[in-house]
């Protein structure tokens, strides 16, 4: 083990590898939310309400898929680089958004939802003035889930050639170079704890403004 | 203004009707309250009004107009409608709460910020303590006061209350039902009002809806109701105390013996001994010159008094008074408490109405179930 060759190998091509790994999980993150958000309130509507329970369950349970899977499961069908890796980060990073808008959602009081129809809010005002700001911490906690679920899943993106620190560590496998594993590992581990503490930092401050 | 024609709701999938058939009429101004064990109907009956629920058959009429004939988001928004977790919007502040429907319509802010305040005052609430609050800093009894305030905010002429007080305490209960009370004499609404208490409908309604298995039994004023029920369903849900619940119910001046010699204290030993000799009764009322009732004298006190003027250190004071506004169950309590078997009824000013005896109470009630009662119906039968 050798600190200094660690080091090296980090500035070297750690953080050209991190800006890579960074942009897979921001883009595949930013379409799960922009589709997730969309199908997650769609559930909760009519007809599909009926329904939202065991949407729920499957959704639950498709996270238990291994993230390896998913990536092999594109491979035969969209072959290997940069927008198959996209592609299956984005159908992994979709399912803890989704989860978390139908359950925050349908989590809103029912007496509280009563009241506003009772008023006489439309259903559209209901969904953008009490559903959905009441359902925000529960969103942004799911969204919070995905993105640190995502960075750790992208490193299987170097297996289809998608770039991104998986490259220092299966690099590292191959060429039995631990300092590669290591400082691979130790980088994405950073980067997860990073975008926790940032996305946790805003579901904290919108949960004291929205909390009942 | 509220009126039920033939109206039934079925669930899909239930056997029996959760409404069946029913129909009434709900006068302006006053509040009909819904009440009945739990499945009865009660709240499925009030949320049809405002269309959370759709009638299977029959019609609501809301003001003449048939409630189906409307946009469902117009019809609520002139409804006010309070239920009986509040249903406060969490994430938003007291002022916001109230401002709902006022928003709804579009008022302009000036004109919102002034109702709410106005609102907040009348239901209790001082608005520059509590507008910014948001629901959880507040009690169970503010918060029912706030749900309040907010069904009241355009001014809806009818209004739907679900259980409003059956959420917090027994001691804020009777606090808000008294302040609901008064708040109702001064706004006038149609109220419909569901409750599963016999007590709070006995106190809160103009006339009380007794449903059992979807089925209006019996639709009266709470005094027929206590004095005359429908069947053994409406007695025994009205409970065997009902003969003393009929008590609260009616004022003190129904029973009231009005021919009373009064006497002045000024007046001679004489004009006292003839006013004993011209009545039956064992005592006279006392006031002064300006027609205050001071205290009484017995026959015998007056027998034993001597000199023309010396008669006035027999007066004694009643140990107690009722004012006109009291009801026979106010009495029969003083009467209790002070161990005694009739009280003078006097104005605030101290002016002498009358006296209410314990034997006239006990009569009236009894021959008010004679009249109403033909065939006593075999329990909680008064002493």
């Amino acid at each position: 083990m050798n600190w200094h060759r660690l080091i090296e190998v980090v500035r070297l091509e750690g953080l050209q590898l991190t800006a890579q790994h960074l942009e897979l999980v921001g883009i595949s993150l930013s379409i799960a939310i922009a589709v997730a958000i969309p199908v997650g309130i769609l559930v909760t509507r009519p007809p599909f309400n009926k329904w939202s329970l065991q949407i729920l369950a499957f959704l639950n349970t498709a996270q238990g898929v291994p993230s390896l899977a998913v990536v092999a499961i594109f491979l035969p069908i969209m072959g290997i680089g940069r927008v198959p890796s996209l592609f299956a980060l984005t159908i992994y990073a979709l399912l803890p958004i989704a989860r978390n808008v139908i359950a925050g959602i349908e989590g809103v009081d029912p007496d509280v939802l009563e009241a506003a129809r009772g008023m006489g809010m439309s259903r559209g005002r209901v969904l953008t003035r009490i559903e959905l700001p009441l359902a925000l911490p529960v969103i942004i906690a799911g969204v919070q889930t995905s993105a640190v679920l995502t960075v750790g899943t992208a490193t299987l993106a170097h297996l289809i050639a998608g770039g991104g620190l998986g490259r220092l560590i299966f690099s590292g496998i191959s060429m039995h170079r631990p300092d590669y594993i290591i400082a691979g590992s130790l980088m994405t581990a950073a980067l997860a704890i990073l975008i926790d503490q940032v996305i946790g930092l805003i579901h904290r401050w919108i949960s004291a403004r929205y909390s009942g | 203004m509220i009126r039920f024609k033939n109206v039934t709701k079925r669930y899909p999938g239930m056997v029996r009707s959760a409404v069946d058939g029913l129909s009434l009429e709900v006068n302006q101004g006053e509040t009909c309250v819904f009440v009945g064990p739990s499945g009865c109907g009660k709240t499925t009956t009030l949320k049809m009004v405002n269309r959370i629920f759709e009638p299977t058959s029959g019609e609501i009429l809301v003001n003449g107009e048939n409630i189906l004939s409307q946009d469902q988001d117009t019809l609520r928004q002139g409804i006010g409608y309070v239920i009986q977790k509040t249903g406060l919007f969490p994430h938003y502040t007291v002022f916001e709460n109230v401002a709902t429907v006022p928003r709804l319509l579009g008022w302009d802010h000036q004109r919102i910020n002034s109702r709410v305040h106005e609102l907040l005052r009348l239901v209790g609430l001082d608005p520059d303590e509590n507008a910014h609050k948001y629901p959880r800093e507040l009690s169970g009894g503010q918060s029912q006061r706030v749900g309040v305030a907010r069904a009241l905010a355009a001014d809806p002429p009818v209004m739907l209350m679900d259980e409003p007080f059956g959420a917090v305490d027994p001691i804020t209960r009777t606090q808000l039902q008294n302040e609901f009370l008064t708040l109702q004499q001064k706004v006038r609404k149609t109220i419909c009002f569901v409750t599963h208490d016999i007590d709070e409908a006995i106190k809160m309604g103009n006339r009380i809806a007794i449903m059992n298995n979807g089925r209006l039994v019996q639709y009266d004023t709470p005094e027929k109701l206590l004095l005359a029920p429908a069947d053994d369903f409406v007695a025994e849900f009205i409970g065997s105390d009902r003969s003393l619940k009929v008590l609260s119910l009616l004022p003190v001046p129904k029973v009231l013996k009005r021919q009373f010699r009064v006497v002045k204290e000024t007046a001679e030993l004489e004009t006292v001994r003839a006013s004993f000799d011209a009545t039956e009764r064992n005592r006279l009322v006392i006031e002064d010159e300006n027609s205050n009732v001071v205290g009484y004298v017995t026959r015998g006190d007056a027998g034993k008094a001597s000199s023309a003027r010396g008669w006035n250190r027999f007066i004694k004071p009643f140990p107690t008074t009722l004012p006109p506004e009291a009801t026979l169950r106010d009495a029969l309590a003083v009467m209790l408490q002070h161990d005694v078997g009739a009280i003078p009824v006097m104005e605030h000013t101290r002016k002498f109405l009358g006296m209410v005896y314990l034997d006239d109470i006990r009569s009236y009630v009894g021959e008010a179930y004679q009249e109403s009662e033909p065939e006593p119906a075999g329990e909680g039968a008064p002493s």
